[in-house]
This record gives C-alpha cells, sequence and structure tokens, in this order.
C-alpha cells in the first residue's frame, strides 16, 4: 500500500502530525510519501492524507479519484469544503466532540450547574447540540451569539452574572488576538473558569483544555488507515471524532482559583470512559 | 518540544479585524495557534493552602458588599487588623497592635510599588491614588514577609492589585451622597482596544469623619486625585504597563499629639510615575523589570502661639526611586524559584521636625531568592532570604521558612517561622523639634541623639487552611508566636543645655521595649448556595511587654461578619459587623473601649441597552455612635446614597 501524506505546509503542527502518522505505517510496511500543497505531484497512491485546510482544498480540487482522508481538519469546515464534491474523502476531525468535553466538565467540576458559552457567525450552528450535550450531563447551557466584535464583551459581562463557568469555543470572532487577553482576564476578575479546546488556551490562562494533539491525531489516522487498507473505489467509511484525547489543567490557575482538580491523566481516563450518547 | 512544532504557526493567529464581518471558516490554526500567557504567575492570586504564609484575599464581591467608601476601612474585613480614624484625614491601620497612631510595621504595595512613607514609616492611606472601583483583590499576608518584600514588611504586608486595563470597557461613573458631608464622585474611562489598553480614573471624596455634635472643631477632608494605567502587549512574550497619578488633599484640624495649635491644617499633594516591563516566556517562567518615582509634599500651616516663632509650620515632603529586577522561574515539575534585586533611593525633608534645611536621604539595596521546593506529592518547603542593606539599619538578612502539609486533598497543614526587620526612619534618627524664640530655645520636644538598632521580628506560626469548592467553603486558621525586640519609642527627658524650661527634650527614640504575642486566627469563607455566601474571622492575642503601654496596646478579641445574598430582582443586600475588645493606642491619652459597628446595605442592579446601573443606600455604624481611636470622639451612625452607572 502506498500513501501521500499532503501537508498545508512544511513543518508546525503538520510535520509533527506526519511524523506520527509515517512512523505508524512504516512499522506496518506502508510505503509513504510527503508532499507539500505547494510541490505537490500526484503519483500512484493509494490514499491521500490531506493534513490542513489548505491540503484538503487542494486535494479535492485535483481531477483524482484516489481517495483523500483529512486530517487536522475541524468539522465544520470538512462539512462545508467536501459538500457537493466527487472525490471520495474521509476524516479524522481535529475537533473533540462536543458531548465529551461536557463530560469533562462534569468531571472536573462536580460543583458546577451553569455553564456559558459565546457563539459568533462560525460556531451559531452547534448551539443546540452543544445545549444538548450539556443536558446529558445535567448541566445548563447559556449560550449567546454576537455577530460583531463590539458585542462581545458587552456579552461576557451579562453572562458573567448567571454563569458557574466559561467554555470557550473556538470562534474567531470571539476567541482572537484581539479579544484572547481580554476574556482571559475578565473572566479571572470575576473568577469564572474557562474551560478551553487548545493546549496553548490553557497555557495562556484557561484552567481546563480538551483537546488531541497533532501527534495524537497522526497516530490514530495512522491505526485507521492500516484498518481500511487499499480505499480506492470502495465506499468509505464516515468522517468522525477522534479517539485521542488530551486534557490540559493550567495549576497555576486551578490553585489560585481554590480549586483542587484531579490529575490530568485520571480525567483523560474518566472521560475516555464516557461514551457517545 | 510543543513550542518548537508551533513555531511554523507564528504569525498565523487568527485575528478578526473589529467591526469588519470576519471569515467565519475555522481551521487547524485556530486551534494550534501559539497564544500569549494572559494569567502568567504574577497576575494570579496567591494559593492559599500552597502560601509560606496565612493570606487574606479580599475580592471584588467583599469590597462591594461591605459598603465601605475608602481603602483602610475595607482592611477591616482581615482578621486581627484594627481600622481607627483618629482625623478624617489620618486613619490608621494597624495588625495585632503595638503601635501607636503612625503604624509603621506594615508594608504596603500597590501594583509592587511599595508606598510606606520613609519620613515617618507609616501610610498616608488618604493620598493613595487608588480607586476601589479600580482594585483587582487585596492579598494581605498576615505575619512577617522580609523574606519576599524586604524591612518593613513586619506583622503584615498588604498587596494591592489594580485591573489590568484590559480587563474591561466603557466608561463608569459612580456619586455617592449622604449625612457627614459625605460627598463621593468617581469618574473612570478603560479604552483602546486589541494590544494596547488603558484607564483613566478620576475620584473626588469629601466628608466630615467625626460628628461634629460631640466633637468640634471639624475634620473635614477633601481629597482628588487623577490617574492613568497603560497596558500594552508588544508581542507574544512581552508586555509594558504604565501607570501615573497626581492627588490632592485638604484636611481640617489635622493636628495630632501636639495641643499647641488646634487650628493646624495640612494640604497635601503627591504623585507617582511607575513603568513595567514584563516578559513571559510560558506560564511558569517570568521577569519584570520595574522602576516608579514617588513624590509627596504636605503643607502643615498653623500659627506659633505668642512669643513662639518656631516652628512656623510643619511643612515636609518625601521622595522614593525604585529599580527592581524580579524572575519567577520553575527548574523542575516540583521546584520553583524567585529572584529579585532592588535598588532604592529615600529621601525626605522636614525642617521643623529635624531642625535642619538638608534633605535627609540615603540608598537600600537588596537581593532575595526563594524557592518553593514540592519534594513529595503532598509537601512543599518553601525557604527564602532577603539580604538587604539599608541607609540605616545596616546589612540585614531576613529569612523564611515554611513546610506545607497537604495529606488530605483539600487540607493542608503549615509550619513556618520568618524573621523581619524595620529601619528607623528619617525622623526616629534625626528629630530635632523644638519651641523656639528667635534663636533661643524654649523647649525641646522631641530629639535623637542615639544611633538607633532596626526593630526585630520573630514568629512561628502553624497554620491549616480547608478548602473544599464543592461545598463553598474556605477556611484558614492561624496559631501564632511573635518575639519584637529593640521597639523604638520615646524615653525619659533627656538633658539638652541652653533650653529656656529646663525640663530637657520631652521624648528622646531609643531602642526601648520588647513584647511576645501569643495569639490564634481563623477566617471562614462559605459560599452556601449560588445566591449567598458568609465571611467570618477572629482574632485573639495575648500581648506581654515590658512596657504596660505595648502590653494593652492589643485588643485580646477582634471579629468580624460579612454576608451577602441576591434578593432576586437585582436586589441585593449585606451586613457587615466588627467588633473590637478594648486596647489603648500607644501613645494616646486615653484607652479605646471595646466598640462594635453595624453596617448594612441594600442595592438594585438592572440595566438597559445602553447601560447598566446601580443603586444602593448604605447605613454606617446602625447601632449608634462608637470610638475606636479616644473616648473623646465618636463615629456616630450615617447614611448615604450612591449609583453607579456603566455604559
Amino acid at each position: 500500500m502506498s500513501v501521500t501524506l499532503l501537508l498545508s505546509a512544511p513543518g508546525g503542527i503538520y510535520q509533527e502530525a506526519a511524523q506520527a502518522l509515517q512512523a505508524e505505517l512504516e512499522e506496518a510496511g506502508v510505503r509513504v510519501t510527503q508532499q507539500t500543497v505547494a510541490q505537490r505531484e500526484p503519483e500512484r497512491e493509494d490514499w491521500v492524507v490531506a493534513l490542513g485546510v489548505a491540503a484538503l482544498q487542494h486535494a479535492l480540487d485535483e481531477r483524482n479519484t484516489t481517495p483523500v482522508m483529512a486530517l487536522l481538519v475541524p468539522r465544520a469546515s470538512y462539512t462545508r469544503l467536501t459538500a457537493g464534491r466527487t472525490r471520495p474523502v474521509t476524516a479524522l476531525y481535529l475537533d473533540q466532540p462536543l458531548w465529551r468535553t461536557a463530560a469533562l466538565m462534569r468531571l472536573a467540576l462536580p460543583g458546577i450547574r451553569r455553564v456559558g458559552a459565546i457563539l459568533g457567525p462560525a460556531t451559531r450552528q452547534i448551539r443546540e447540540d452543544m445545549r444538548q450535550a450539556c443536558a446529558a450531563q445535567g448541566l445548563e447551557l447559556h449560550a449567546v451569539t454576537i455577530d460583531s466584535a463590539a458585542a462581545l464583551f458587552p456579552a461576557l459581562a451579562d453572562l458573567a452574572d448567571e454563569i458557574d463557568v466559561l467554555r470557550l469555543v473556538p470562534d474567531p470572532l470571539v476567541v482572537n488576538r484581539n479579544t484572547l487577553q481580554s476574556l482571559l482576564l475578565q473572566t479571572y476578575h470575576l473568577r469564572r473558569p474557562v474551560v478551553a479546546y487548545s493546549a496553548a488556551l490553557v497555557e495562556a490562562g484557561a484552567l481546563l483544555g480538551l483537546y488531541a494533539t497533532p501527534a495524537q491525531l497522526g497516530r490514530e489516522a495512522g491505526r485507521w488507515l492500516q484498518d481500511l487498507g487499499y480505499g480506492s473505489a470502495r465506499k468509505l467509511p464516515a468522517p468522525r471524532y477522534p479517539n485521542s484525547l488530551t486534557v490540559g489543567i493550567n495549576p497555576s490557575v486551578a490553585h489560585s482559583l481554590g480549586l483542587t482538580l484531579p490529575p490530568a491523566e485520571v480525567l483523560a481516563r474518566r472521560v475516555e470512559e464516557v461514551s457517545a450518547p | 518540544m510543543r513550542k518548537l512544532v508551533l513555531t511554523g504557526l507564528l504569525g498565523c493567529f487568527p485575528a478578526a479585524a473589529s467591526g469588519q464581518a470576519p471569515d467565519p471558516f475555522l481551521s487547524e490554526t485556530d486551534y494550534y495557534a501559539e497564544q500569549p500567557v494572559v494569567l502568567s504567575v504574577s497576575k494570579l492570586a496567591q494559593s492559599q493552602a500552597l502560601a509560606p504564609a496565612a493570606v487574606t484575599v479580599i475580592d471584588r464581591a467583599m469590597i462591594e458588599a461591605s459598603g465601605f467608601r475608602t481603602l483602610p476601612d475595607v482592611l477591616r474585613l482581615v482578621p486581627g487588623f484594627e481600622v481607627a480614624w483618629v482625623r478624617g484625614g489620618l486613619p490608621t491601620v494597624s495588625y495585632q497592635g503595638l503601635t501607636s497612631l503612625y503604624a509603621r510595621r506594615m508594608q504596603v504595595m500597590i501594583d509592587g510599588r511599595s508606598v510606606y512613607n520613609p519620613g515617618y514609616g507609616h501610610i498616608q492611606w488618604q493620598l493613595l491614588p487608588v480607586a476601589l472601583e479600580d482594585i483587582d483583590r487585596i492579598e494581605v499576608v498576615r505575619g512577617p514577609n522580609a523574606a519576599n518584600d524586604g524591612a518593613n514588611a513586619v506583622q503584615a504586608t498588604i498587596h494591592i492589585f489594580t485591573r489590568h486595563a484590559a480587563s474591561e470597557a466603557g466608561a463608569s461613573v459612580h456619586l455617592a451622597g449622604g449625612e457627614n458631608g459625605i460627598r463621593d464622585a468617581v469618574l473612570r474611562y478603560a479604552g483602546g482596544s486589541g494590544e494596547s489598553r488603558w484607564r483613566l480614573t478620576y475620584q473626588e471624596q469629601q466628608n466630615d469623619w467625626y460628628d461634629t455634635r460631640y466633637y468640634t472643631p471639624r475634620d473635614a477632608t477633601h481629597d482628588r486625585f487623577l490617574n492613568l494605567r497603560l497596558d500594552q502587549r508588544v508581542d507574544a512574550h512581552d508586555e509594558l504597563t504604565l501607570e501615573t497619578g497626581y492627588s490632592l488633599g485638604n484636611w481640617e484640624n489635622s493636628a495630632v499629639g501636639y495641643t499647641f495649635s488646634p487650628a493646624q491644617t495640612s494640604d497635601l499633594d503627591s504623585w507617582y510615575v511607575q513603568g513595567r516591563w514584563r516578559r513571559v516566556f510560558d506560564a511558569d517562567n517570568e521577569w519584570s523589570l520595574q522602576f516608579h518615582h514617588t513624590r509627596s509634599r504636605d503643607i502643615e500651616a498653623f500659627r506659633p502661639r505668642a512669643p513662639l516663632t518656631a516652628p512656623a509650620d510643619l511643612d515636609n515632603w518625601f521622595q522614593r526611586d525604585a529599580l527592581e529586577w524580579s524572575a519567577n522561574h520553575r527548574l523542575a515539575p516540583g521546584l520553583r524559584l524567585n529572584f529579585s534585586a532592588e535598588v532604592r533611593y529615600d529621601a525626605a525633608w522636614s525642617p521643623s521636625l529635624t531642625h535642619t534645611d538638608r534633605v535627609l536621604d540615603g540608598w537600600m539595596t537588596r537581593l532575595s531568592a526563594a524557592s518553593e521546593w514540592a519534594f513529595a506529592s503532598d509537601w512543599l518547603l518553601h525557604a527564602a532570604a532577603m539580604l538587604e542593606h539599608n541607609y540605616y539599619g545596616g546589612t540585614l538578612v531576613s529569612p523564611r521558612l515554611a513546610l506545607n502539609w497537604q495529606p488530605v486533598p483539600g487540607h493542608s497543614l503549615r509550619l513556618g517561622a520568618a524573621r523581619a526587620y524595620r529601619t528607623p526612619t528619617f525622623l526616629e534618627q534625626n528629630a530635632d523639634f523644638a519651641l523656639r524664640m528667635g534663636p533661643l530655645l524654649y523647649d525641646q520636644l522631641l530629639l535623637s541623639p542615639f544611633a538607633l538598632k532596626p526593630e526585630r521580628m520573630t514568629t512561628e506560626e502553624l497554620g491549616y487552611v480547608w478548602q473544599a469548592p464543592a461545598r463553598g467553603v474556605n477556611l484558614d486558621v492561624r496559631v501564632f508566636h511573635n518575639r519584637l525586640e529593640r521597639i523604638i519609642d520615646f524615653t525619659t527627658p533627656y538633658p539638652v543645655p541652653g533650653e529656656m524650661v529646663h525640663d530637657g527634650a520631652d521624648r528622646t527614640y531609643a531602642n526601648l521595649f520588647h513584647a511576645t504575642q501569643r495569639g490564634a486566627e481563623y477566617q471562614l469563607r462559605w459560599k452556601y448556595d449560588s445566591d449567598g455566601w458568609v465571611a467570618l474571622w477572629q482574632s485573639w492575642v495575648m500581648t506581654d511587654s515590658d512596657s504596660p503601654d505595648y502590653a494593652a496596646s492589643t485588643p485580646h478579641l477582634n471579629s468580624g461578619l460579612l454576608t451577602a445574598r441576591e434578593l432576586g430582582q437585582g436586589l441585593d443586600a449585606s451586613l457587615g459587623y466588627y467588633r473590637m475588645s478594648a486596647m489603648q493606642w500607644v501613645g494616646a491619652a486615653q484607652p479605646t473601649p471595646a466598640h462594635d459597628r453595624l453596617d448594612a446595605r441594600l442595592g438594585k442592579r438592572w440595566k438597559t441597552p445602553r447601560a447598566r446601573y446601580e443603586l444602593a443606600l448604605v447605613v454606617q455604624s446602625a447601632l449608634g455612635k462608637q470610638s475606636e481611636y479616644d473616648a473623646a470622639r465618636y463615629f456616630d451612625r450615617r447614611a448615604f446614597v450612591s449609583l453607579g452607572v456603566r455604559f
């Protein structure tokens, strides 16, 4: 079997995921080639793994029927990019499922009841799913949707009175270079813990995060490809969320808020045991 | 490792231009881009369970529920703290007594800037340009903290942290008015965007502190200040902060201690500028470089009684300049280190009290190191020391050792010992205050004929912290033993050649007494449901001293209770009760009887599409009149109404 890894750009997270994927496949005797979007030359291949949104876009634009697996692509973007396309494609999503983050909040912070979220144009459609995911864990979702940057902090001020924890969602209007500092400072000022979706946000000052690292995603994609074997012309499996996960805790923020959380590894194991509804 | 991997994404940080419709298309960059560390160690409140000393954190909820208008009053919320208003312009704040109305054994830092007056050694609370609305939190370290904060952090250290300019946006107005001439206005505006933020605050406060029905003359005060904070993020690692402010105070009847001029008034002004460059490498590693400059001037006018010609006034000023570098590093998962180095210049000028027109000044240099070592999973060892050279104190080493043990999650025990020094002030070492008739010396009142040694405090303590966030409980208990040696105070008459009244200097500064204290205190905070909480604290202290004045200077029991509850419909109510047993301030003419005070606040919040409002009614000392310094002055019941608008 021969697999081409198509990277959106050299280095960075693409390289980190590609390395893990390659190691996993090469162990099973699969031939692996790495290319970047800039130097892409289709060759005899059984699979193309597109790493990142740019790589997926590029692969979908090719006149080619080799099956594609998208990696490092969030679910919402995958759905939009692949709509109406004919090339066989599936994905191991980048994001963690909503129900899993809800389960983590319940496990890590048993005292909380009301979860706040600020949604923007890129995330407004997940509101109902998020509400159900929270409800399944006995949590109440208080979500507001904003459509301009100016509405963010008034929305946060209104929301803060009625929530125990703020769950950040990756909406570029909500979390960006202009807003992050104020978001973390204001929520800390109000002593509301923040649950985030990336390691960098936990390091920046969120209390807790649930995410998969690029290497975890690379390894999981490698194992999945081995199970799938030659993909050409067959019906591909549906895209799915990763099983791999990492729980990140910011110990300084936890201590400062007077919170004692179980160790991150323990939480990760407990979250892994929770199954999809 | 992750850092290296992520460098490929630097510069891809998703930036949503404000006002424009962003592209709502998520990519991997939204998840994996490197972010600046916003809440680095130095921006976070200390953890009580892991701290090497007993820490009280006063947050915004407590400040608002208390209904207090001034910073010294807010410190009533700390176990063991005595707060007394000697005059409307002269509040005094101390921890566990052993002090005159000029409490000199407390270090106070605003955003890391030391604000004690090197001339007298006390804090000019009324001149501090910080509005309660600008405060993020107050952390009070109860007990010596010289290993971290240097000389004068003897009985307690108060760290006041103001809000980062990015932690709010827009304008706010707060107005208050009521009995006893209470007239307050606070105007604030927080602006800027993205990486450049600023906040401007103007505050004006007036009141007659003591009731003229019982006490004349008036002690009305009028204080104003303007203050600006700029926060500029330079890149993912660097942040610059600049703060500057100017305050003005006019106080009637500011005379204390000397009765020869009851009509004395004070006009004060003070300005400061402070700059800080903070470089944050990651959540655990950072350093900062800070400078500050403060200059305060006091014009104290009165007419000397004929035939005396001097002192013609009590004008004075002091100045402080400091440059400080400090670094926090985590060397291993369980080992954290902090280093700091500082050079400070203090100067003071007070011709009437020192009988010289010369500016008294001196340099201070210091180096400190502190380590926090989790040598086993439930143990934490703190070891810290400050080495400093002070213009009067000489070379001093202030160490601290503390051991924290967390046998069960949520429960933490602490055993600690610390030493701290208080260095003599410019006045104590250089006093020469006399009444004169032209060139003739009529009566020498104050003199400093001896080289003074720094006072030394040694404390051993046992602490217990219980934190149960799921039950909303936070309990802190401290049992301690203090030994304060070489207390600087006045001694018996001292012969002065040429003095006309021939009684010698009435008061000469010397290292005279020692005192030991044993005591226990606790503070409990219980958030019993999502709408209500109670804070309760008490402090018992037994003081022994070779001076009866010092032995009597600490209240045996000091208690407080603050509770707040949301009543629904935007209404909230709170009650504060503060009680102190009898004591006598060192040097006070009369004892302070046991007294208590009940404050109540009722607030109503509402909002419109354009603004949020809060109206509140506060009644202070609702149980009636009480005396907190001497029995001749009463703080009687008073009410005021406040209105806050944010838009």
